[in-house]
């Protein structure tokens, strides 16, 4: 369980550094994110792809509900494997 | 000491009193020419910590509760008011009708996995990069078009993807960006600017789409500040 919940943390933090340190309007002024967190970035790209399998089980158990965390982030579980 | 940016809001609309940010630093407002950015002053620069970049996604909700802002990205810094305000003004009329191309709308965000029709493409990927040292020119050959397709695979499948779910939420959504395929793709990225009232529409939409379609889990987060939506449209 705490694994998961884990997971899932991780999950709600990956897509909120891929919103608020990659994406938003730039203007002309000193934007301070330095090669190290660059690096966080593909942390977190990494952290969806392995998160996202270690909370499918759950998903599909539960249907479309929030992560731990924060409720703007859910997981949509794919049709039954035949 | 320097100015750090969050958003920009139509003007009208104030942070509630008490709102506060990076480092727990209260939220201002710096107005230029319609357009109000809300700010704060720091001692230093805003490192890129988990703990910042949650704040600033704090403001910019905070905005996005009372009009939708247009998200600045994390860690932009001037050195005061009126270097921001000549920012500002240099932009005036872009920035209010991106302000009014968003407006009233919030940003989902879908993502896919790319399998399973490019899993083997991808493990192919994988043995040819644990052979990374083909010993002959046709071994080498052989290498570079096995990677070739595969990239070919998988940007195949993230197109048909889009495709396929664009067909069920085109109805209810303004816009769509898409983040660029990083190799090795295991994943695309959508961003659907959708009206906050077709907010339910939309979630419905993606999970019948989810549900009839794929068979791996979808992650679909939202509502958002349109990050992914403050600059001119593509194509």
């Amino acid at each position: 369980m705490t694994g998961e919940l884990e997971s899932s943390e991780r999950l709600v933090l990956s897509e909120l550094l891929n919103h608020v340190l990659d994406k938003g309007l730039v203007i002309s002024g000193d934007v301070t994110i330095s090669v190290a967190d660059i690096d966080l970035l593909r942390v977190g790209l990494s952290v969806y792809l392995t998160s996202v399998e270690t909370v499918e089980a759950r998903a599909a158990e539960r249907g479309e509900s929030p992560l731990s965390g924060d409720d703007r982030i859910s997981v949509l579980p794919g049709r039954e494997r035949p | 000491m320097t100015v750090y940016l969050y958003c920009l809001v139509a003007s009208g609309h104030e942070p509630a009193p008490g709102l506060t940010g990076l480092g727990g630093a209260p939220v201002r407002v710096v107005s230029a020419d319609g357009v109000d950015a809300w700010v704060s002053d720091l001692h230093d620069a805003g490192r890129a910590t988990v703990a910042h970049a949650r704040a600033h996604d704090a403001v910019v909700r905070a905005a996005m509760a009372q009009e939708t802002p247009l998200p600045a990205r994390f860690g932009q810094t001037f050195a005061d008011d009126g270097a921001l305000c000549r920012s500002l003004r240099e932009r005036g009329s872009v920035l209010a009708e991106r302000l009014a191309r968003v407006r009233g709308a919030a940003e989902m965000t879908v993502r896919l996995l790319v399998e399973p029709s490019s899993a083997e493409a991808l493990a192919s990927e994988q043995r040819s990069l644990s052979a990374a040292h083909p010993s002959t020119g046709r071994a080498y050959l052989a290498l570079a078009r096995a990677r070739q397709e595969a990239r070919a695979e998988a940007a195949r499948r993230a197109d048909f993807l889009q495709a396929r779910l664009w067909q069920c939420v085109a109805g209810v959504v303004r816009e769509e960006a898409r983040t660029p395929l990083v190799w090795p793709a295991r994943s695309v990225t959508l961003s659907h600017l959708v009206a906050r009232d077709a907010l339910a529409t939309y979630r419905l939409a993606v999970q019948r789409f989810v549900e009839r379609e794929l068979r791996q889990p979808v992650l679909l987060s939202g509502p958002w500040a349109p990050y992914s939506f403050t600059e001119q449209p593509r194509g």
